[in-house]
């Protein structure tokens, strides 16, 4: 009983420090790997390193690859080559664009706001459609309304995003004229402050709706079978066996638990969601990150690739790291478990 | 036996499995139905859907579109399959040996597998296909090198879940070897919701494929759906055609896909015999 | 009189859907409970005791219903009533609780809020917050919970399973039911827990007047517990009376048999076995100690399982390891099976240490020592037949397949199944049969030793007893020792020579059955046997001097 009353009463603050601590561990651990694995990738492309690096173009002259074998001492043996480079990263030194003739971490410093916003609405938009829809469907199981929600997530689940969004396009920019269909912002308007957020929100519409319905129908089919589940368990009867309505139930009792599973899966998604932002902003032109991958991509212009990787990587792990303290929040437990 | 039949009774199942068949039978018969190279032109440039021997039209260079989507199909079921094959190879050997010998071992190839769902899947593929070329073959393995963790996480759960059963324990005791025992008893019941997982694993990779495709970097000398629709996309006001029509032959094959791998779900663990024996 | 009647169940019937091995689930069942008694409704699984209960308040599955007959709540029927009557009376007049009480409770929510809801449920106006607080925690102390300020912050996973049929209890009794609907409420607890909240429902009941129709398998928790017997078999009434008539003196052969079947309630079989001889098995300094890595930063949870055990089992000898959950007798059984390493300690079988070997050597000592488990439904792969689960052992030992084959089918026959059993896979047989297959198994290998571990505490008590009858005989036949371990007192009285009560990862005493069912030493021992349901009615081997001892 007194363990009881600790593990109540003092520590939960304790278990979110050391959620916090672990959180940076694989931060730094994701972080230096993929620097690594960068470093590793570098080398192994065809043709000198530094050519790589260069741009693989051809045109980069001596004295420019002289000039980066001293700097990255490609010379020298591979730890040291190595370890160099993970210094480099590590004070946020990401290299330097010859193609674009910018330091990569200024390119990517530009680009990542739009990003930010592309991908951080997709995934509200997502989650929250997703869990709304579920569990709609989840409590009318077996009605029509559930068998539509199905085909319709087992329809998007199999498309390709690229595809839908340029689909959207054809039906809302091109047929109906509804909504722009490419670019972040109209460019040569005048506008008000408050225009220009209209006008970006409108942008946002087909992109964030595109990123965003993939992953949406994996929510709703899973919170759909999560909310069934959920509905056989004991404490529902238990539930019932008070005296709550339907309602009651569902809202106090079957949401939270059926939650669960998808803020799980939520987060081992992120990577997909960033992923897909890469074929999106190709799409609609968005002038993010994912259109910087693509234009890298074109022009083989490594260190610009290899910094994208890591810098999205690491938006993964903050996605990450906000669907674990969702988690936590909806599911005492787990820090009540960990600090007892 | 059995199995097959309940199968053969699973309708979402069997919608699944005959547009999959349609597909395969549309990739072998490429070559048969349309003799010209989908490469070549055959028509003049920009035609609509149901022009003289074009069925969906043809594309900005006069090829074929219809022409084009059966030989995609060869190129997407190609990798799907052979992509995922790769996947199973790694992940069920790193997923088998973590689950069966645990301890330190198992959180090694965990913190590996983690590691690996942390880091954005399509933007390594990405990395992979633009530094090692976009053959083929490199295409497979980039796919199979981002595709596998799902399946190491899944393979490792059901042995680690097998291993403490009762029925493997007897089999301990009764004196079979380690080796008898993980193949015999926990491979066989393993494997269904493996197969299951494998299955949709096809369906993602069919996507991943046709997304480095539309990025430009599939291989240049297949024709396939992704490529299609990249090349196509920038004339969309025009021609909706040539991006509209292998789009829907992607969808269509991983929806077949999903379908038969739900299709398997319901045969291969049926949940119906768990709730019974619980009644 | 009749004035008295709360519930009154006239010829229910509940219909299975089609495609079951019956009709109905409950067909033309008729009871009734009293004002101020507790009736308890015993069967064996599928007799439709538990259907019965949640028909009354409307909570059955939603593949069942209600085919016929009325369901008479103070009169009124309350069979058919729509949605908002039974919501009213759910948690109000009639309220229940369930068998296992950890998903019984909202993993999410503390318990005080869970608690609370059901007092806000059912009250008009809502009461003020202080005015709930004050209740929930007045309830949570009438269950006696202890320190109730800081209970109701806590979450279900938090508490002892014995606390959280506390602090559903103390839900059911929010609203001052007239009605408590109990569905094998002891079930999933420990004996000990079970005494404890068998006494707290009894005393609520008496304190409030309640009526409470209590659903058990257990005779010996209705001789404890119930003013009334209705017992079920396969989904109809087949006798009911009062305890004393029904237990004492049951007129149905079913109910006869039944009671027969309780353990420890037959007369006590000749216990001299005359076994002496070295010890066969000797295990000594056996520590077990689990530890958990819960990742970086986090101190490894550890739990002892086993602390400095010693045991030994004599040729032909049968010992009971008997203790509650956690006791660590299970591990003890698998460490002696090696599944599981021990920290320390040595295990001398047949002159060497079995804890030392490996490879072949530990292979070609496993057969000597085998085991059955508990749960007959999971021991055997649903991918192997019958047949082959059986005969692979000795063929691992190098036994040709045909003979191997022959021998598994003499030994089907042997433990009471057809020979052909051997072509078919585990899911055509029931629980007992299994068990029957699983057995064996484990003989096929001609064993020195056999660890039974709980092989009996899955079965209903008809089969239960098979089996014991079973293994009884086979251990003679066979010479076997035997290592039974279980959480159950009787069980151990029926079968073993020796009993060794575990506690905590440590033996608290060991003595053979007699003594430690007359002169128990150890306080824990007396305890254990003073939870015994029924002991006022069934009582161990030697009935007469326990009663004795404990009114001594």
């Amino acid at each position: 009983m007194r363990a009881l009353a600790l593990s109540i009463t003092g520590s939960r603050g304790v278990a979110i420090a050391i959620a916090i601590a672990q959180w940076l561990v694989r931060f730094v651990a994701v972080v230096l790997v993929i620097a690594t694995f960068n470093f590793v990738l570098v080398h192994a492309a065809p043709g000198d390193p530094a050519q790589v690096m260069a741009g693989q173009s051809g045109s980069a002259d001596e004295q420019m690859l002289a000039q980066l074998r001293a700097e990255y001492g490609l010379d020298k043996p591979y730890p040291v080559q190595l370890a160099i480079y993970l210094k480099r990263i590590v004070t946020l030194d990401l290299g330097y664009s010859y193609r674009q003739q910018r330091s990569v971490l200024s390119l990517i410093a530009e680009r990542l706001p739009a990003t930010l916003l592309l991908t951080c609405s997709a995934f509200l938009l997502s989650l929250v459609a997703g869990v709304s829809l579920g569990t709609l469907a989840g409590v009318r199981a077996g009605k029509w309304s559930d068998t539509a929600l199905t085909i319709i997530s087992l329809f998007l689940y199999a498309m390709p995003v690229f595809w839908l969004g340029l689909m959207l396009v054809l039906l809302f920019s091109v047929k109906l004229d509804w909504l722009p269909a490419f670019g972040y912002v109209s460019i040569g308007v005048p506008m008000t402050p408050f225009e220009r957020v209209v006008d970006i929100a409108a942008h946002m519409v087909l992109p964030v709706v595109s990123l965003g319905s993939v992953l949406m129908a994996i929510y709703a089919r899973l919170m759909r079978s999560a909310i069934i589940d959920v509905a056989h368990q004991d404490f529902i009867k238990t539930a019932r066996a008070k005296g709550l309505k339907r309602g009651q139930i569902i809202f106090r009792h079957m949401l939270r638990n059926a939650v669960l599973p998808v803020v799980t899966v939520a987060g081992m998604q992120a990577g997909t969601l960033v992923g897909g932002s890469v074929v999106i902003e190709t799409v609609f032109a968005w002038p993010g990150l994912g259109r910087l991958t693509f234009d890298s991509v074109l022009q083989r212009d490594y260190p610009l690739m290899l910094g994208i990787f890591l810098v999205m990587s690491v938006i993964v792990i903050v996605l990450n790291f906000l669907t674990d303290t969702i988690y936590r929040i909806v599911d005492p437990r787990v820090s009540l478990r960990a600090a007892s | 036996m059995e199995r097959l039949k309940t199968f053969l009774r699973h309708p979402t199942g069997m919608i699944g499995l005959v547009i999959l068949m349609a597909v395969v039978v549309l990739a072998v018969l490429a070559p048969t139905l349309f003799p010209d190279d989908p490469w070549e032109m055959v028509a003049a440039p920009f035609q609509p859907p149901a022009s003289e021997g074009l069925p969906l039209g043809s594309d900005m260079l006069g090829r074929s579109v219809a022409a084009g989507i059966a030989y995609g199909a060869r190129v997407s079921l190609t990798i799907g399959v052979a992509s995922t094959l790769a996947a199973l190879c790694i992940g069920v050997t790193i997923g088998a040996i973590a689950g069966y010998f645990g301890g330190k071992v198992d959180d090694l190839m965990m913190r590996i597998t983690e590691l690996f769902q942390t880091i954005p899947g399509f933007v390594l593929a990405i990395l992979l296909v633009a530094t090692i070329g976009p053959t083929l073959t490199n295409v497979i393995i980039s796919i199979g090198a981002v595709s596998w963790p799902p399946l190491a996480r899944l393979t490792r759960a059901e042995f680690m879940r097998l291993r403490g059963r009762e029925f493997v324990q007897a089999a301990v005791c009764q004196g079979q070897a380690p080796m008898v025992v993980a193949l015999r008893h926990i491979l066989p019941n393993a494997i269904s919701p493996i197969i299951v997982t494998g299955s949709l694993t096809i369906a993602t990779a069919i996507l991943i494929e046709s997304a480095l495709s539309f990025m430009g970097l599939g291989d240049p000398n297949l024709m396939s759906w992704g490529l299609m629709i990249g090349a196509s996309r920038t004339v969309i006001r025009q021609a909706w055609w040539m991006s509209m029509f292998p789009g829907i032959a992607i969808v269509l094959t991983v929806l077949a896909i999903n379908l038969v791998g739900e299709g398997l779900n319901d045969t291969l663990n049926p949940r119906i015999s768990r709730k019974a024996r619980k009644a | 009189m009749n004035d008295d009647i709360l519930l009154a169940v006239e010829n229910l019937s509940v219909a299975l859907p089609k495609g079951g091995d019956r009709g109905h689930a409950v067909a033309d069942v008729s009871l009734s409970v009293r004002r101020n008694e507790i009736v308890c409704l015993v069967g064996e699984s599928g007799s439709g005791k538990s259907i019965t209960a949640h028909a009354v308040l409307g909570l059955l599955p939603s593949n069942l219903s209600i085919g016929g007959g009325a369901i008479r709540f103070r009169g009124a029927d309350i069979a058919h009533a729509d949605e908002g009557t039974m919501r009213g009376l759910r948690g109000g007049a009639i309220s229940m609780i369930f068998q296992e009480p950890l998903s019984a409770l909202n993993p999410l929510a503390r318990v005080g809020d869970q608690i609370a809801e059901a007092i806000v449920t059912h009250a008009s106006p809502r009461p003020s917050r202080a005015e709930l607080d004050a209740r929930v925690l007045e309830l949570i102390a009438a269950v006696g919970l202890p320190e109730p300020a800081t209970l109701v912050r806590s979450y279900p996973f938090q508490l002892s399973g014995g606390q959280r049929q506390r602090v559903m209890i103390a839900m059911a009794m929010s609203n001052n039911p007239a009605l408590l609907l109990a569905d094998e409420p002891t079930t999933a607890l420990d004996v000990t827990t079970q005494k404890q909240i068998l006494a707290l429902i009894r005393r609520l009941q008496a304190e409030r007047g309640m009526g409470v129709l209590f659903i058990t398998h257990d005779f010996g928790v209705v001789a404890d517990i119930a003013d009334r017997v209705v017992v079920m078999r396969g989904g109809r009434v087949v006798e009911q009376g009062s305890v004393d008539e029904v237990l004492r003196r049951p007129k149905d052969d079913y109910t006869k048999a039944l009671i027969a079947a309780v353990p420890g309630s037959r007369p006590a079989a000749e216990r001299d076995r005359h076994l002496d001889g070295e010890p066969l098995l000797d295990a000594r300094g056996l520590n077990k100690t689990f530890v958990t890595a819960q990742g970086l930063f986090r101190p490894h949870r550890t739990v002892p399982a086993v602390r400095d055990v010693a045991l030994s089992l004599r040729p032909r000898e049968t010992v009971a390891v008997v203790g509650e959950s956690g006791s660590g007798k299970s591990t003890l059984g698998r460490i002696i099976m090696r599944l599981v390493e021990p920290d320390a300690g040595a295990v001398e079988f047949a002159g060497m240490d079995f804890l030392q070997l490996r490879g072949s050597q530990l292979r070609a000592m496993r057969r000597k020592v085998q085991i059955v488990f508990q749960d007959p439904f999971a021991a055997l792969d649903p991918r192997q037949k019958v047949g082959d689960a059986i005969a692979r052992g000795p063929m691992a030992y190098g036994v040709p397949p045909a003979e191997a084959i022959a021998d598994a089918k003499r030994l089907l026959a042997r433990v009471g199944l057809e020979a052909s059993a051997a072509e078919r896979y585990p899911h055509e047989f029931s629980g007992g049969q299994r068990q029957r297959i699983c057995i064996a198994r484990a003989l096929a290998l001609k064993p020195m030793v056999l660890v039974a571990d709980e092989a009996v505490s899955a079965l209903d008590v008809s089969v239960q007893a098979q089996i014991l009858d079973l293994l009884a005989e086979l251990r003679e036949e066979m010479n076997l020792a035997m290592l039974f371990i279980t959480h159950d007192l009787r069980v151990a009285a029926e079968i073993a020579d020796r009993i060794v009560v575990m506690r905590r990862g440590e033996i608290v005493e060991q003595g053979d059955t007699k003594s430690v069912f007359t002169s128990p030493q150890h306080p824990y021992t007396r305890a254990l046997l003073d939870a015994i349901p029924g002991r006022s009615l069934f009582a161990g081997p030697e009935a007469a001097a326990t009663l004795d001892v404990m009114t001594a």
